[in-house]
């Protein structure tokens, strides 16, 4: 029985008329289109940000690299701690100095006033920059950290610690510099004033044994820069992107 | 059996692709998403509606207008197509109780085969009149039911989800309206003879 | 679709900027006609949200700006008086750059930066570094990329500054042959620049908005009050010190002077058509002419 009434139904057919599917396809792609513009994705911004870094940032970058794992290689096992960990030091302030320079990049050439009335505006974009490179230096430095405690008789840890908190401490001077620099920013100044600050660190770190005091004072430094930087950055991105 | 299953599992991956395309912004997308489903939400709307194949067009447009435009927060859960089914069911309905619908003799938007002579076309129009009149005397809710399972081949599960009930009274929607169906079908056999 | 200021005021230390600015725009091209360092480039800084104003909103469709935020920067297209760019972009990277960061999706973002390159007639050079462009190119692309999220308000910060008559010429086209549905403001002391495209004109002078209005009425206030005499050049000398001058040019007979007077400056002078020029001198004349001040309108 079912299956009669099934048969007769079935030998009713439409069709429609494509006139109005033909409408409906334009008014869907205005409204598409239209939605476009207010969408918001941090990911996709994410991966513009990481498509439009230069190359020859990358490519310095790796430079370093391969500079660095050289240098390790060609030091000698009995090297003192000192010589070593200013080696890795003066390298990773270098890389994060090319890091900058691509940085500041909106800044540096003018393009701030524009990109700041863009919809994903300069502090978010900047933001999201400051990211990607702070992830690549990090890899950078557990990368050492491993080759430099494989190399030498030296705990992982402690490299690891000797590198990071400078390195945290660098990344909180550039984060309060991207939140509060509002100007043009003339190329010649941000080095000189880097050289100035890494002079000054170096002579610092020379003249005290900083890697000879106690690692539990590195910790401690480590965990409040640590939690800092992640509160300034956490800060940032609330500002940026609500 | 199992290649049914793998081109209906390929049919939701391919769903879930479209719309996550037209989410960022790829009107091609949208194109063949309307391409895929704009037929049998006509078609729906059209038997839903007494054969008011005009009505059917306006509606169409109205639904999936209503679909683009919530794509943006659309989370993809279950069926793409249980979703449009549910906006075409809940729509219609809100629909028929905000406006007398006009029972409209079923214009030539049936299908036309150019093999066929005029006269067995002539006959299929009749027949498809009288299917459309025995489907009107049927209660919305049973027509409903009807429609979705015999012309959009949805399962009673999928009908009991789309029309917000549970699936015994969906079952028995169905039944009660095949039933029918086949009283008012035979009916015209003895009117026609 | 309007764009709403309601006593807009900015000081820097003592110098009042803008005072208690107050206008309302529906779409149209509006010229916005100020002296340099009239506080133009402040005003439309303070409309893109790139700077703050000390009292007063901001509205577009009676929301405040800061309230929309991105989504108002989303509908946005803004020209610095500065434009500057990555020179080693090339035109066609920059513009996709500026897609991305503006919310276009790759696909779409392609399509659209080819289509405004040929719009401005950079099409050939796309692929060129922008730092290869000429200056008219390049302001041709800082307009290219206002257009990339076809937005609803446009704001040009003299953009033919710089540009040579044939740019300027072909800047004008460009902009006339936008569609109508937004609301244009460009900045500029060149008067010819905004004579024929602007629907309206606003004068600012002395942070306050002096008059607004078409070029047609607000040439009118000074009709009757521009007049064109033929002297010598002793006394064009004597008359540039006592009246507004608007024009001077040679002749064969002497020196022809066009000025700008409530009363005839000389007996053989002739009354001649105003034209938004003479109105610019007018508004934006130094002190210290013998002009008729209780004549103001």
């Amino acid at each position: 029985m079912t299956n009669d009434v099934r048969k007769t139904l079935e030998k009713y057919e439409l069709v429609s008329i494509s006139q109005g599917k033909a409408q409906l396809i334009v008014k869907g792609k205005e409204i598409i289109e239209e939605q476009q513009i207010c969408r918001h994705s941090v990911l996709e911004l994410l991966i513009s940000t990481f498509h439009f870094i230069s190359l020859r940032a990358w490519l310095s970058q790796f430079a370093l690299f391969f500079l660095c794992i050289f240098s390790i290689l060609g030091l000698h096992k009995e090297e003192p701690l000192n010589t070593i960990m200013l080696l890795l030091s003066g390298i990773l302030m270098i890389s994060v100095l090319f890091f900058m320079d691509e940085l500041f990049k909106s800044f540096t050439y003018g393009m701030w006033e524009l990109e700041e009335t863009f919809k994903y505006n300069l502090s978010q974009h900047t933001l999201l920059k400051f990211l990607i490179f702070g992830i690549a230096d990090l890899a950078f430095i557990l990368v050492m950290s491993i080759v430099c405690s494989n190399n030498f008789s030296l705990s992982f840890w402690n490299i690891l610690l000797f590198l990071l908190v400078p390195y945290n401490i660098i990344c909180i001077i550039l984060l309060l510099l991207i939140t509060l620099w509002r100007n043009y920013l003339h190329r010649h100044v941000m080095w000189l004033v880097s050289g100035i600050i890494y002079l000054v660190s170096f002579v610092i770190s020379n003249l005290f044994n900083i890697y000879q005091v106690n690692v539990i004072y590195w910790s401690v430094a480590f965990v409040t820069s640590g939690f800092m930087l992640l509160y300034l950055i956490y800060r940032q991105y609330r500002k940026s992107f609500s | 059996m199992k290649i049914e299953i793998y081109a209906r599992e390929k049919d939701l991956i391919d769903d879930y692709l479209l719309i996550m395309r037209i989410k960022r912004g790829d009107t091609d997308a949208w194109e063949v998403l309307v391409d895929k489903y704009y037929d049998k939400i006509y078609a729906y709307c059209c038997r839903r509606f007494f054969g008011n194949c005009d009505l059917a067009e306006d509606l169409t447009q109205d639904i999936f207008l209503k679909v683009v435009r919530a794509i943006p927060t659309y989370r993809y859960k279950g069926k793409f197509y249980n979703y449009l089914y549910t906006i075409t069911v809940n729509y219609c309905n809100s629909f028929a109780k905000k406006k007398q619908i006009e029972k409209v003799e079923l214009s030539e938007n049936t299908l036309v085969d150019d093999t066929e002579s005029v006269i067995d076309e002539l006959t299929k129009q009749e027949d498809n009149q009288l299917i459309q009149a025995a489907l009107d005397k049927l209660p919305d809710i049973q027509r409903e039911a009807v429609i979705l399972r015999y012309y959009q081949d949805l399962k009673v599960k999928e009908i009991a989800k789309v029309t917000g009930v549970g699936v015994a009274t969906a079952q028995s929607r169905i039944h009660q309206g095949l039933k029918k169906l086949e009283k008012y079908l035979k009916m015209e056999d003895f009117d026609n003879d | 679709m309007n764009l709403r200021l309601e006593k807009i005021s900015k000081s820097y230390g003592s110098v009042h900027v803008l005072k208690e600015i107050t206008f309302e725009l529906k779409p149209g091209i509006y010229g916005l006609l100020g002296a340099n360092g009239s506080g133009k480039t402040t005003l439309f800084r303070i409309i893109c949200g790139l700077l703050q104003a000390d009292n007063g909103q901001v509205l577009f469709n009676n929301q405040d700006i800061k309230e929309q935020a991105e989504n108002f920067r989303s509908v946005l297209g803004f020209l610095p008086q500065d434009f500057n760019y990555y020179p080693d972009f090339s035109g066609l990277k920059f513009m996709l750059y500026i897609a991305a960061l503006k919310g276009l999706n790759s696909r779409a973002a392609k399509k659209r930066c080819l289509e405004l390159l040929d719009f401005v007639g950079l099409g050939d050079v796309k692929n060129k570094k922008i730092r290869q462009y000429s200056g008219g190119m390049k302001q041709r692309l800082g307009i290219a990329q206002t257009l990339i999220n076809d937005p609803e308000i446009m704001i040009l910060d003299e953009p033919t500054v710089g540009l040579d008559p044939k740019e300027r010429v072909r800047f004008r086209k460009l902009l006339s042959n936008l569609s109508r549905d937004r609301i244009i403001i460009l900045s500029t002391h060149i008067v010819s620049d905004v004579e024929s495209v602007a629907d309206e004109i606003l004068i600012l002078k002395d942070g306050i908005l002096q008059t607004r209005g078409t070029a047609y009425d607000l040439v009118s206030e000074i009709k009757g009050q521009v007049w064109e005499c033929l002297v010598s050049p002793n006394e064009a000398d004597k008359l540039e010190n006592r009246f507004l001058i608007s024009n001077r040019r040679n002749d064969s007979g002497g020196v022809i002077l066009k000025i700008v007077s409530t009363q005839r400056p000389t007996p053989t002078a002739n009354q001649v058509p105003p034209t938004l020029e003479d109105l610019y001198l007018y508004y934006f004349r130094e002190g210290g002419q013998d002009y008729d001040e209780t004549n103001t309108i």
